[in-house]
């Protein structure tokens, strides 16, 4: 599903990454650990299609997509990507059904039974109405979640998603992804939290732009561990 | 006969300190058209003539119309050309900073525009997006300046003259078509904003 293949990527002098390659497969979860400014986030926008490569190549679902333009990175994302946010990112005067219309809006025609349906699978289809200022981090973060994949990605990249989140919510998000995954989502989380990469079927360290270390979990009861 | 301004025939009238009896040639009112001749004092009728060549009638002793009020209102010219320059100056300082405004706001919402280009947005459909958001803006914008200028108008003129403004359509769709042009130039910013390809560094950060 999705393919790293040797990238690299400068900022002037700095070397961000320094050739990375792994592969993630349908229905897996990739998890991406390191310290500050070791480029996993970095690593996150080129398969998101935000940034491209100084050199390498990032396929998703078999498309080079480091090597297409600016706005057809967009349309690519738009069918096949879903992100989420350590901030959430959501647009403040918009109501979380609002927000989540938005990226249907996007994609295509706005559907507000969709819509609801998206939210009600995060739990939230009764703050509906709320705005964001309304609405608690963990709560936040399911609508950015709903944003995310109500058109329907095949692959979904989450940026530290449960970074500012409390124990309790951190494991909601955890089990919603969860669930995707084994909807056959292809899933990306960049995270500092151990506890978090262990949801994860392949851990990747990275530090200073290099993978480190490599790791295939035994997965096991990681989600009864959190409650 | 009168003229538009109820001046019969006969009339004594005192234009400019000129006094003397009104003979209406022609009710016409064009400004720059009619002389007045014989118009002293010591003369009992006062010409108006209304010509193309008012020059000729000057070594009769004609003053033209024009000229006397000219010469007599001319600090008015002075206040004009004040109020003018000061206009002027308001307008460029009002668009410096609107721009100045615009720019700070299109800033602030870069972190949108990131959001829209994450899930998914082109460069066209931000655009559309903009657009609609400032033709909205323009109507609504348009619309209560018609309003406000029609009320104050006809506040304006009732208290003052007694009379009521007549509704313009043409004004109004001027109105509109400037607000338009000022609206989607200023949108312009917005969109130079939001196809800058760092926009991503708005939401990611490490």
């Amino acid at each position: 599903m999705i393919v790293v293949e040797n990238v690299v990527k400068k900022y002037g002098e700095f070397l961000a990454l320094r050739g990375v390659t792994f592969e993630v497969a349908e229905g897996e979860w990739l998890s991406i650990m390191g310290p500050s400014g070791s480029g996993k986030t970095t690593l996150l926008n080129l398969i998101a299609g935000l940034d491209t490569p100084t050199s390498g190549k990032v396929l998703v679902k078999g498309e080079v997509i480091s090597e297409m333009s600016y706005d057809e990175r967009a349309e690519f994302r738009r069918e096949n990507i879903g992100i989420v946010f350590q901030q959430f990112h959501l647009i403040p005067y918009l109501t979380a059904l609002e927000n989540v219309m938005l990226a249907q809006y996007v994609h295509s025609i706005p559907d507000r039974d969709d819509a609801l349906n998206a939210l009600r699978l995060v739990g939230l289809e009764d703050r509906a109405k709320n705005y964001p200022s309304q609405l608690s981090g963990g709560e936040q973060q399911r609508v950015a979640i709903a944003r995310a994949m109500i058109n329907d990605p095949s692959v979904l990249l989450a940026d530290e998603p449960t970074g500012n989140l409390d124990a309790e919510n951190e494991r909601i998000v955890l089990e919603i992804f969860e669930k995707l995954k084994e909807e056959g989502k292809a899933i990306v989380v960049v995270t500092h939290n151990p506890e978090v990469a262990e949801f994860g079927d392949i851990t990747l360290n990275i530090h200073h732009g290099v993978i480190v270390g490599s790791e295939e979990l035994q997965r096991g009861s990681e989600i009864e561990r959190h409650q | 006969m009168a003229d538009k301004l109820g001046i019969e025939s006969g009339d004594v009238i005192e234009i400019g300190g000129f006094r003397g009896k009104a003979a209406i040639l022609d009710s016409g009112t064009e400004f720059d058209s009619f002389v007045i001749v014989d118009g002293i004092a010591e003369k009992s009728t006062m010409v108006l003539i209304r010509t193309d060549n008012p020059e000729k009638y000057r070594s009769g002793g004609a003053v033209i119309l024009e000229e006397m009020v000219r010469t007599k209102f001319s600090f008015l010219r002075g206040i004009e050309k004040l109020l003018f320059y000061i206009a002027a100056v308001s307008a460029v300082s009002t668009l410096i900073t609107i721009v100045k405004l615009s720019r700070i706001d299109a800033g602030k919402r870069r972190k949108e525009f990131g959001v829209m280009r994450a899930v998914g947005a082109d460069t066209k459909t931000i655009g559309k997006f903009v657009f609609a958001e400032f033709g909205i803006l323009t109507l609504l914008s348009a619309a209560l300046g018609i309003l406000l200028s029609f009320t104050l108008s006809w506040a304006i003129l009732a208290g003052t003259a007694g009379t009521f403004p007549e509704f313009s359509f043409r004004s109004s769709v001027n109105l509109i078509l400037l607000s338009a042009t000022a609206f989607y130039a200023v949108s312009l910013i917005y969109l130079v904003e939001s196809t800058k390809k760092d926009l991503v560094n708005e939401l990611t950060g490490e």
